[in-house]
């Protein structure tokens, strides 16, 4: 029988992981399904199990105001449907928790759990790469805070150590970021798509409040699941966006972030730089989508081929241009 | 472990492996079998029960996460006005036809009609995403808790 431990304070959870390097398991969505054994038996674990749905500290959602800003820190052990539930977890993040498995699945589920899992195919993951989110990481007498693309390193791999455990994600919620993830959520409900239709349909959100000289910049939030139904299904592949347009309707900030199109999700700053500066409506999409190409490596597993999505890949970039060309 | 828990409104303390799946322990330790097996991974939602008032999939639920819970399954709803309700609901509907996949359907449903108690026919599709059926192609299903929701008024 392994050695399992559920403790109510997050400093027992520190000692135990160091003393025995157990498994975090927090939701256990994952892991259940991972080390699954025969019917009507338990999972095959051979190692110490550190349980961190009880771990107080690591429950809740909350707000801070930092030097560089407000941030919005989710607690390691918070559902996904306690995030969907809260109005403060900004687009396009809060959209894809949305759009994660099914509702008792979300009950359980974490998303430090989805980070931690280090799938291709995790769903948070594109919104957090566009964010700019970063992960906690504390072990006992140290806590570090590091960018989510520098915690994913592969499929299945993160810089996580053996004596750590996750304790929290952070969300900027920079300038008009802020406020308006509460009210963009209706406008992003289209964001499921079957395979057939990627390159139709909307999941874009804008949000903007009118300046002085009476020009309205504006952000659209943008996000496309690409999956074989709309419940319950692993992504084939994703794509994340942010960009933001100024009062003359000029792209300042332009972010987008592809998942399972590659090891990691994929962002690419060159192709980024080429759209900021540009008037909205004036953006050639294919020099665009040319500036991907190169980036978009993916491979062939059960749920897709290669070639579907590098096809659909680039028309999630042709799309997000499209949404900010629409308002 | 000893694990010490209630389910369907009665207390129990039994002797299991920390890691025994919820499911197991309700199926063949506590003999209350109307929880169902289908996929074993959080698939189909055969095996869904209320776990502390949330709708959870006992297949993933390890022994240890039950310790001092509050569990409800069908066994349990189908004996109170509520769940007496849905199923007969089920059947004026034909909501069931294998009914294989109905104990998990109806937890679901009750999941539901606690969070939203006049639901529209996108909130059950929504309510009812993560239960699989093989049979009745969900539109009868969907019938049904609407019509549990309208004849059960002030029940939810
Ligand atoms: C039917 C089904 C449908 C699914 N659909 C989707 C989907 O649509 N999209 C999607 O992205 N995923 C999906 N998943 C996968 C899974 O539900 C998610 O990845 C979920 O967010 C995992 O969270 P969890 O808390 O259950 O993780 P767990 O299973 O508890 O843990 C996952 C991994 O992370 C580690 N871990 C967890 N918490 C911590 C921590 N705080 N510190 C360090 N390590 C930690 C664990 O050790 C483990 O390796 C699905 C799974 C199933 C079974
Ligand atoms: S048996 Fe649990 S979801 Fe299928
Ligand atoms: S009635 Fe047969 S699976 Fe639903």
């Amino acid at each position: 029988m392994v050695e399992v431990l559920r403790p109510g304070t997050l400093a027992e959870a520190l000692a135990f992981r160091k003393e025995t390097a157990a498994l975090p398991f927090a939701g256990g969505t994952d892991v259940m399904v991972r080390e699954r054994g025969y019917t009507g038996t338990g999972p095959r674990i051979d190692r110490p199990v550190l349980f961190l749905d009880a771990v107080g500290e690591l429950r809740s959602i909350t707000l801070g105001d930092f030097a560089a800003g407000a941030i919005l820190s989710i607690g390691a052990a918070a559902t996904l449907t306690e995030i969907v539930n809260d109005e403060r977890v900004p687009e396009p993040l809060r959209e894809s928790c949305r759009l994660i498995a099914a509702p008792g699945l979300r009950n359980r589920a974490t998303m430090a759990g989805n980070i931690c899992n280090a799938s291709p195919a995790g769903d948070s993951i594109p919104p957090l790469y566009v964010l700019d989110a970063r992960v906690v990481l504390a072990r006992e007498g140290e806590v570090r805070t590091v960018p989510i693309a520098e915690f994913l390193t592969g499929p299945g791999r993160t810089t996580l150590r053996d004596d750590e455990i996750m304790i929290a994600i952070q969300v900027p919620l920079d300038g008009d970021a802020a406020g308006d993830g509460a009210a963009s959520a209706d406008d992003v409900s289209a964001g499921a798509s079957d395979e057939g239709s990627a390159a139709a349909g909307g999941s874009a959100a804008s949000n903007g409040s009118t300046t002085s000289d009476g020009k309205t910049p504006r952000t659209v939030r943008y996000y496309r699941k690409v999956g074989t139904r709309r419940a319950n299904a692993l992504s084939k592949l994703s794509g994340a966006g942010i960009a933001r347009i100024d009062g003359r309707g000029v792209v300042t900030d332009f972010r987008l972030a592809l998942g399972a199109v590659g090891p990691v999700v994929v962002r690419v700053p060159a192709a980024e730089r080429l759209v900021a500066g540009q008037r909205a409506s004036e953006i050639e999409p294919e020099p665009i989508v040319a500036a991907y190409t190169p980036h978009i490596r993916p491979i062939t597993d059960q749920r897709s081929t290669a070639e579907y999505r590098s096809h659909v890949a680039r028309n999630l970039v042709r799309e997000f241009i499209s949404r900010i060309q629409e308002t | 472990m000893k694990l010490e828990f209630t389910v369907n409104g009665e207390a129990r303390s039994i002797e299991v492996d920390p890691l025994r799946r919820l499911l197991d322990i309700l199926r063949d330790d506590l003999a209350l079998t109307g929880t169902k097996e289908g996929c074993g991974e959080g698939e189909c939602g055969a095996c869904s029960v209320i776990v502390e008032g949330k709708l959870v999939n006992s297949c993933l639920v390890p022994a240890t996460q039950c310790a001092g819970a509050e569990v409800l399954t069908v066994d349990g709803l189908s004996e109170s006005e509520r769940g007496e309700m849905i199923t007969e609901s089920f059947a004026l509907m034909h909501g069931a036809q294998c009914g294989f996949c109905t104990p998990g359907m109806v937890m679901a449903a009750e999941a539901l009609l606690r969070e939203q108690n006049d639901p529209d026919e996108e909130a059950v599709r929504e309510g009812l995403a993560g239960n699989i059926c093989r049979c009745t192609g969900y539109d009868m299903i969907v019938d049904a808790i609407q019509d549990a929701a309208k004849r059960g008024k002030g029940l939810w």
